[in-house]
């Protein structure tokens, strides 16, 4: 860029040099040749003058000097006269010579008399004005003889002039017209004319100079912009290739007729053909499994949404089927429709999903069988602990015939231990039910006396047992009926007493049943038991957690848990308040769903 | 002539204990081993109280329920199911007069059978 400024630079000088030189030429030689022009048109008048005013005093002399030698003709007597009166005719021109020749190119007359007499034959300016013509010649000589005087430094226009007299060339004369004022003030104009034309070309050159800098300039603007895009470009250009050779993830371009365009090496890779292999190849071979609906589904989601997301199988060289994750994304080149497909191998992904199937799958199965298992034990354990507890309680009664204080003790023990294992028992159930999924809430309208009382009598034992006073009271606001699942409300109701009795060795257990605004109901359990430390509230409701180094080790650590996941199922809470020593507070709050009480 | 109660029930000893704890309530009690000999007794009997075992060796207690509901002389004899299913229990119990969970206590069915025994009231 900067050498073509310097060419521009250097060839519009050079271009304006010559124009100003050729034009400076030129108008010298318009000059001159204006000049020579006036000089001549003045030496001819001139001659003229001389033609009618003198010629008459040198006619004779010219046709006398024919016959005269030179130096006869300078001794000629009328020459100082002509002298004179060539003198007195030029007195105040700038004539400074004068000369008349005769037809055989004799020097008739000179005002430098000296010449007089000296032949010019062999003058080209003579000769053609003997033949009619006119020659003049401009010199600059150093010195000149003037007039008997010598003049220095003087520029001469001469003329030869041809003497005409009654049609006839009778001689000729020759003029010198000292034009150096002429001359001088010719140079200055035309050095005028040289400063004004070399101003005009250097103001139309700076003009040029600037407005080439300008285009300059916006040129290499335009350059630099280009190359600035170019630059991105091949840079971005760079960067996808960079990625699309590189990536991990097979990359191809498709065109819209799904021939392959292009693959990059991770594909190569992935199916264990070569690209050249791949670019000779239908794209449908790759993938046999897939159905033409299929197909259809993706174009139609490619063409909604600008991106296709989908699964597919691959069918490799080897003959293996390979899991794909494919996005295909499409955009236009040269016109063109093409598709790009981003592959991800997802066969490890497949393989650790399907063990990960397996592994539920084996541990669901698992799970069963353990609460299957559960379920029979705690069932085959009824039975003959519902034959314990009869033939114990039967003894009691006295069913057998009389028995001792010690033996009823006996047989208290018994009931108690019993009354400990079925909850156990019970508990386990409850727990594989509900770890089984199985529990779902059968809703039916429930007296809540009945229920209570129904649970009492189970658990009046185990506290008649502990000599634990049992108490419980519904308040008059509570619907007679609600709806509710029966097993489960008596479950949780059954473990709620049950723990208060294992955890309290004296005193009472209360019960309290009441409504609390329009929504809900509260099942309230009070014991005057040991207590619940701080360090365990945290732990209380996890499944087999039991209070540890506790003396009632007897239990399945269930029960309150049980509680806690049947009262979230139901869509209530359980809260706990419990003075280490002083006894605990359970209160389970339950939606309320009263039963429609019908009058009459 | 003290009221008749039919005791369903495959196990013997329990059984015994459901028969002993009716007895002290003041009922006579009739105890079938198995679906099929209740099944022969209920026409011939008229129970006013019937314990009967869901589990049983045979057919379904759920089935012996069955015929009772449709045997007329049956209608106003109270019902209790005994078993250790209590999902089965509660999906039965809308049809009940009472469901009772094993391990029914000696002394709670024996106060439960005085409470019902009619002639209680006299």
């Amino acid at each position: 860029m900067k050498r073509i400024r310097r060419t521009f630079f250097f060839s519009s000088l050079i271009a304006f040099v010559i124009i100003a030189v050729s034009l400076g030429v030129f108008v010298r030689r318009m000059v001159r040749d204006n000049l020579e022009g006036i000089a001549e048109s003045k030496n001819i008048a001139l001659t003229q003058v001389f033609s009618n005013s003198l010629w008459p005093a040198f006619a004779p002399l010219v046709e006398d000097s024919t016959t005269l030698s030179p130096e006869a003709l300078r001794q000629d007597a009328r020459i100082p006269q002509l002298y004179e009166q060539v003198s007195a005719q030029l007195t105040d021109l700038s004539v400074v010579k004068i000369k008349v020749y005769n037809l055989a190119g004799i020097t008739v007359f000179s005002t430098e008399l000296a010449q007089i007499g000296e032949n010019k034959l062999d003058n080209a300016g003579y000769l053609a004005a003997r033949q009619g013509d006119i020659a003049s010649e401009l010199t600059h000589r150093d010195t000149f003889s003037a007039f008997e005087q010598t003049i220095e430094n003087r520029d001469v226009f001469s003329s030869y002039v041809p003497i005409y007299s009654a049609g006839q060339i009778v001689g000729v004369f020759e003029v010198y017209d000292d034009v150096t004022p002429l001359v001088v003030r010719t140079n200055q104009v035309q050095g005028l004319v040289m400063v004004g034309v070399i101003l005009l070309l250097g103001i139309l050159f700076g003009f040029l100079i600037f407005i080439g800098q300008r285009t300059f300039n916006i040129a290499q603007e335009q350059y630099e912009a280009v190359r600035h895009s170019e630059q991105i470009l091949r840079e971005s250009e760079q960067k996808y290739s960079n990625l699309f050779h590189q990536s991990g993830d097979g990359i191809f371009l498709l065109g819209w007729n799904g021939r392959i365009l292009d693959v990059n090496p991770r594909i190569e890779k992935m199916l264990g053909y070569t690209r050249h292999e791949l670019l000779a190849i239908n794209l449908d071979q790759l993938h046999p499994s897939d159905s033409q609906e299929q197909m259809q589904q993706r174009t139609a989601q490619l063409l909604q949404d600008g991106l296709a997301q989908f699964e597919m199988d691959f069918l490799t060289k080897e003959g293996d089927l390979m899991s794909a994750e494919v996005a295909v994304t499409m955009f236009e080149l040269e016109g063109e429709r093409v598709l790009q497909g981003i592959v991800r191998d997802i066969r490890e992904r497949k393989r650790q999903e399907q063990a990960l199937l397996q592994a539920r799958d084996e541990a669901l199965a698992a799970s069963r069988l353990k609460t299957q298992l559960l379920a029979n034990v705690s069932h085959d354990l009824r039975t003959p602990l519902n034959a314990i507890l009869g033939y114990s309680e039967m003894l009691q009664a006295g069913v057998y015939g009389d028995i001792s204080a010690r033996q009823h003790e006996a047989a208290a023990q018994i009931i108690d231990s019993v009354g400990h294992l079925l909850n156990f028992v019970n508990n386990m159930l409850d727990q594989a039910h509900l770890e089984a999924g199985k529990l779902q809430l059968n809703l039916q309208p429930i007296a809540l006396l009945e229920l209570l009382i129904d649970v009492e009598e189970l658990v009046k034992v185990l506290a008649e047992a502990k000599g634990l006073t049992l108490r419980s009271t519904i308040a008059p606001e509570m619907p007679t009926q609600i709806y509710g699942d029966r097993y489960w409300l008596r479950q949780i109701l059954t473990n709620l007493l049950g723990n208060s009795i294992k955890f309290t060795d004296e005193g009472a257990i209360d019960v309290k049943i009441y409504p609390t605004g329009a929504d809900d109901w509260v099942i309230q359990v009070t014991d005057t038991g040991i207590g619940i430390p701080e360090s365990a509230l945290k732990r209380i409701f996890e499944p087999f957690w039991q209070l540890p180094g506790n003396k009632h080790k007897l239990g399945s650590g269930l029960g309150l848990s049980i509680v806690k996941q049947l009262t979230t199922m139901m869509g209530g809470d359980v809260q706990l308040h419990s003075i280490e020593g002083k006894g605990t507070t359970f209160i389970v709050t339950l939606p309320l769903q009263p039963v429609p009480e019908f009058v009459g | 002539m003290q009221p008749i109660a039919l005791i369903v029930e495959d196990d013997t000893k329990l059984a015994e204990i459901f028969s002993e704890a009716v007895k002290a309530a003041g009922f006579e009690a009739i105890v079938a081993v198995n679906g099929r000999s209740a099944l022969d007794l209920l026409p011939t009997t008229t129970p006013t109280l019937i314990l009967l075992d869901l589990h049983l060796p045979d057919i379904p207690g759920s089935d012996v329920l069955t015929v009772i509901r449709q045997e007329a002389h049956l209608q106003e004899s109270i019902i209790m199911l005994t078993t250790a299913d209590a999902w089965l229990a509660e999906t039965l119990r809308p049809e009940v007069d009472f469901v009772l969970m094993k391990p029914i206590s000696f002394a709670q069915l024996r106060d439960l059978a005085g409470r019902l025994r009619p002639s209680s009231t006299v």
